[in-house]
């Protein structure tokens, strides 16, 4: 499951000319992060739009086979026309799996340095404890 | 007990104050330091946790966990389904929004006067009375230059060179060093959001506030309102805590934003034939421009410029707002090599935004969990008024030196350059076609002197309930067209005036 999520995330964001991609990340932990803590519906939306991207090539690419089973060019090709799709729900899933990946990618310590930029410090998702606790 | 937060299961609380409020954002806020200020013993009522600057997130991703309500996860359902942007915290949409300060334009006062039996010149003395007050309180200023940021002052040459009304935006926030995480908190305390402001003046004065604690329903006796009752739910968790009983020996007034509070009067039995109608918003779509020169956009204040010149002929507020890295992957285009390529450009662009005062309206209701479910579709009208913004936020980026702008929009290519404009302004005209959000978000207990149509009279009290008022942005009858933070502070205030005058 974990890997099939990768792979989609790396799909949308692969290591390109010096740039860190998702795999370069540390994407394990952060979908450990979003599954423990992101909202039901959000969480759903995620897993649809991985599944969705995974198992569609017979739409696409009209090849009843997984996207990771693809050739590199028939996984392209797949790419092209399900981002490119008229239907409002696959370009909101693709958007979604868009979204989240880059979440994923851009707050990470590599692609930050890769900018410039200072790493993010850890989210604890800490707040103010009350006077009886 | 000043503070009450998470309580585990088994440590229920009860309480009893002079006034209890159900919310904490600029309406509520404002309302319980009014009331205390005056010597009252106020509860203050919080779905979301207190986070202190030191709390904040870094990333979107933790803002969204962090400090929106439900994860950025409601949705206005309609001809597309578009965002709901608003906070859950203590300090609500005043933490995660970057502050601006708009006063209450003349034409908003006339139209309630039209439309809803009650404004004129005499309210909007008042407003403004209070909005001077507030003004001072919450030391507003405008970001100083040097903390501005390329994306603004590239605004900034784009308004000069179209010669349109334009601006350094007025904020709440002292001395602004330009960090750009308006929208993750101010983690340098500069911005006087409410949790760092009013609220511990609530506190100060003999006030209390129970973070962490979703009001379930507002319990009745007869008609008259006499407590709140919920369980706390931890903010990371969202596991559910203890109950809490909470009785009020004067009023409860409601202000949990224009879509909890018409779906929590709902499903506390308030039954009026305007309950949960009248939702309005202002729908927001981003252009980004990409320079040859460096923009760094997350650096600077997040939000400096803006232009009213087409507020009343286009119904349209242009403004500049920066974002993240991390969330520029969903508005760039393509995946993939391609991409990335184009991510390499993200230190080149700037975003700016076009908000539309739309005329539609919808509906909320209680769905499921308690959550509001919110129907709003905008129409042909507003739509075209979207692209035209859209459009016109094209044309400055290229005014400002913009080399192409992404618009993502779709049906139109990628990258438009120059001489691609034309496309833009004849785009096309379906929601769907757009990535557009709501803010800024008005209506569901409406305001006004007719019985049938409006749920909360001109007091702001629940029609046909005793003790029951509603003082935040749901009770305003009609959008604005500008930021709404300082209109619904200043109604909060004059409401809460009245109520003690009365008293």
């Amino acid at each position: 499951m974990k890997s099939v999520t990768i792979f989609a995330m790396n799909e949308v964001m692969p290591p390109h000319d010096g740039m860190p991609g998702i795999i370069d990340t540390n994407a394990e932990a952060f979908l450990k992060e979003f599954k423990k803590n992101a909202h039901p519906i959000m969480r759903l939306g995620f897993w649809a739009s991985v599944w969705v991207y995974v198992l569609s090539p017979v739409f696409t690419v009209y090849i009843p086979l997984p996207a990771f089973l693809l050739s590199e060019k028939k996984r392209f090709q797949h790419m092209e026309i399900y981002s490119n799709s008229h239907s409002f729900v696959f370009s909101q899933l693709w958007l979604l799996q868009k979204m989240i990946t880059g979440m994923c990618w851009g707050m990470d310590d590599k692609v930050r340095a890769y900018y410039g930029y200072q790493p993010y410090s850890p989210e604890l998702g800490d707040f103010r404890k009350g006077d009886r606790q | 007990m000043t503070h009450v937060s998470f309580l585990e299961k088994g440590k229920d609380y009860q309480g009893e104050f002079d006034y209890i409020v159900i919310g904490s954002g600029p309406g509520g806020a404002t309302f319980a330091k009014v009331l205390a200020d005056a010597g009252n013993e106020v509860c203050v009522v919080e779905a979301g946790p207190w986070r202190d600057p030191e709390h904040y997130p870094s990333s979107f991703y933790g803002g969204m966990r962090d400090g929106l309500d439900n994860f950025g996860t409601t949705f206005a359902k309609g001809r597309a389904q578009w965002p709901v942007v608003q906070g859950c915290l203590v300090g609500g949409s005043s933490v995660i929004n970057s502050a601006i300060c708009v006063r209450t334009p003349g034409d908003v006062f006339e139209q309630w006067q039209r439309d809803y039996g009650f404004g004129g010149e005499s309210l909007a003395k008042t407003f403004w009375e209070k909005q001077d007050k507030l003004e001072e309180l919450l030391s507003v200023s405008e970001t100083r230059d040097e903390y501005l940021g390329v994306s603004n002052k590239l605004a900034l040459k784009a308004g000069d060179v179209n010669k349109i009304e334009h601006h350094v935006i007025r904020r709440f926030v002292k001395d602004c060093e330009g960090s750009g995480d308006c929208f993750q908190g101010c983690k340098k305390n500069k911005k006087q959001s409410l949790n760092v402001t009013f609220i511990p003046d609530v506190i100060e004065k003999g006030g209390t506030v129970i973070s962490c604690a979703p009001v379930n329903r507002i319990i009745f006796e007869k008609d008259r309102a006499v407590a709140v009752h919920g369980s706390f739910r931890h903010p990371l968790t969202k596991k559910k805590g203890a109950w809490f009983d909470i009785r009020a020996r004067k009023n409860i007034i409601v202000a949990a934003s224009a879509t909890h509070s018409p779906a929590l009067l709902q499903r506390s039995g308030v039954k009026h034939p305007a309950l949960g109608q009248g939702f309005m918003s202002h729908p927001g779509g981003a252009v980004m421009g990409v320079y040859e020169e460096k923009v760094d956009m997350h650096f600077g204040s997040t939000q400096g410029w803006a232009s009213m010149e087409y507020r009343e002929s286009m119904n349209l507020k242009l403004e500049t707002l920066s974002m993240p890295l991390e969330t520029i992957c969903g508005r760039v285009p393509g995946g993939g090599k391609e991409l990335m390529e184009h991510l390499k450009q993200f230190p080149y662009m700037a975003n700016w935004v076009q908000v539309v005062r739309a005329e539609a309206r919808g509906t909320v209701r209680n769905g499921l969990f308690n959550q509001p479910d919110v129907r709003y579709g905008l129409g042909d009208k507003d739509m075209l008024r979207f692209r035209e913004g859209t459009y016109i936020t094209s044309k400055l980026h290229f005014d400002a030196g913009a080399k192409f702008v992404v618009t993502n929009v779709k049906g139109l290519p990628a990258y438009i350059t120059r001489d691609q404009l034309d496309l833009v302004r004849n785009g096309p005209t379906r929601p769907t076609a757009y990535f557009g959000a709501c803010s800024h978000l008005f209506g569901g207990c409406t305001m006004g002197t007719n019985e049938n149509t409006s749920v909360v009279d001109t007091t702001g009290k629940v029609r046909g309930y005793q003790n029951l008022y509603v003082a935040d942005a749901s009770n305003l009858p009609s959008n604005l067209g500008v930021n709404p933070q300082h209109t619904i502070m200043a109604n909060a205030w004059q409401l809460a005036d009245q109520l003690l005058d009365r008293i």
